[in-house]
């Protein structure tokens, strides 16, 4: 085989690794496996310290505009108790401009999952740029993203670290307060867009019990407050199956089949 | 602009992690910019190792062996069955997940 990729390399000029026997290969697999995890749980407990990190007080008052007009950094949070924002390169003098924003930060708009479920978890992802509002409307419109995204006024870029290069910083709110609580850029970045990526840098993390936070911090049990993206709203409390399948997953299985078996009458 | 009363509501049924209070989170230290900045560029030390890491995984999996499997296995698509190697559309590697 000597397919010609994008960017023409041969297959032949290529030294693959070799070919064995799915034994051979499940038992190489279990062996990585074992750095895989290492690694999930040395990021879990890099997460548990993020959220052990002091908050930096903010006092200064940050203007941005938004799609309805002037907005403060309290604004942004949209009665949530948590805020990410992230800055996104997207101004004259940047490529593209002004049909497109920075290749990366297009890129990490395209990786932005489903809000709904970060939202369940009390927290709002924003997206600030220097562009007017205008601007931003036409993009979101053209290239299909739909999260919130202000234009900044004043030296909030300079001021959180992201005047000279992309960044998420998340901030939390206590009433009317509002602390920084951490950042990430650079090469983090590229790994920020699913649910588990936000939640993980923010100072309240998942919420989810068996997480290493530090006491009194709000937790529901894994799985149980997840929801799909179009019935958060609708389902309040949860559904009763879904609490089934949770609590006895084997069970439940069995309860299910049977009902379908009654419903369907081919028992 | 504020928030949409719609969503207000919606938080408030959902209750739990609404109004907790900073005292509530057993008081997190407030500090001022070069203090949470210093605690920043200590913690920044761990998170390149842990990117470096990661790095490193990946590059181990690109050295794993390969196993040859039946690329005639049929699948059905939106436009009737196709092989597993159909799947690829013509590109070099296919990723599949099984969505339950």
């Amino acid at each position: 085989m000597t397919t010609q990729t994008m960017h023409g390399t041969e297959n032949r000029a290529m030294k693959t690794p070799p070919i064995v026997s799915p034994q051979e290969w499940e038992a190489a697999r279990q062996q990585l496996l074992v750095k895989e995890k290492e690694l999930t749980r040395a990021r879990d407990a890099m997460a548990a310290q993020r959220r052990r990190m002091p908050w930096m007080a903010i006092d200064k008052k940050y203007e941005f505009d938004g799609p309805r007009g002037k907005a403060t950094l309290l604004d942004l949070f949209e009665g949530r108790r948590q805020l990410i924002v992230y800055r996104a390169f997207f101004e004259p003098g940047v490529f593209g401009w002004p049909d497109h924003a920075c290749r990366g930060c297009s890129l990490g708009a395209d990786q932005v999952s489903h809000l709904s479920h970060l939202n369940a978890r009390d927290t709002t992802l924003a997206w600030a740029s220097r562009a007017p509002q205008a601007d931003i409307a036409r993009l979101k419109a053209r290239m299909g993203w739909e999260m919130p995204w202000y234009t900044m006024t004043d030296s909030f870029d300079a001021d959180f670290g992201v005047d000279q290069w992309h960044g998420h910083n998340a901030f939390i709110r206590d009433g009317d307060k509002v602390f920084r609580t951490y950042f990430i850029n650079s090469r983090g970045d590229e790994a920020m867009g699913t649910t588990w990526s936000y939640l993980d840098m923010t100072a309240l993390g998942r919420q989810e019990t068996g997480e290493d936070s530090p006491e009194g911090y709000p937790q529901t049990p894994p799985y149980k407050w997840w929801n799909w993206h179009d019935n958060y709203e609708a389902e309040t409390t949860i559904h009763p199956m879904w609490l089934d399948i949770l609590t006895d997953p084997a069970g439940a299985a069995i309860r299910r089949r049977e009902a379908d078996a009654k419903a369907c009458g081919c028992e | 602009m504020s928030a949409t009363p719609k969503l207000k509501d919606w938080q408030q049924r959902r209750g739990t992690i609404i109004g907790i209070t900073t005292k509530e989170l057993g008081a997190p230290r407030i500090v001022d910019r070069s203090a949470f900045q210093a605690e920043l560029d200590a913690l920044l030390v761990r998170e390149k190792a842990h990117t470096r890491e990661g790095d490193a995984i990946a590059a181990a999996r690109g050295r794993l062996p390969m196993v040859e499997i039946d690329a005639t296995t049929i699948l059905i698509g939106p436009r009737g069955p196709v092989t597993l190697l159909d799947a690829f559309e013509g590109r070099r590697q296919l990723i599949a997940y099984y969505f339950m």
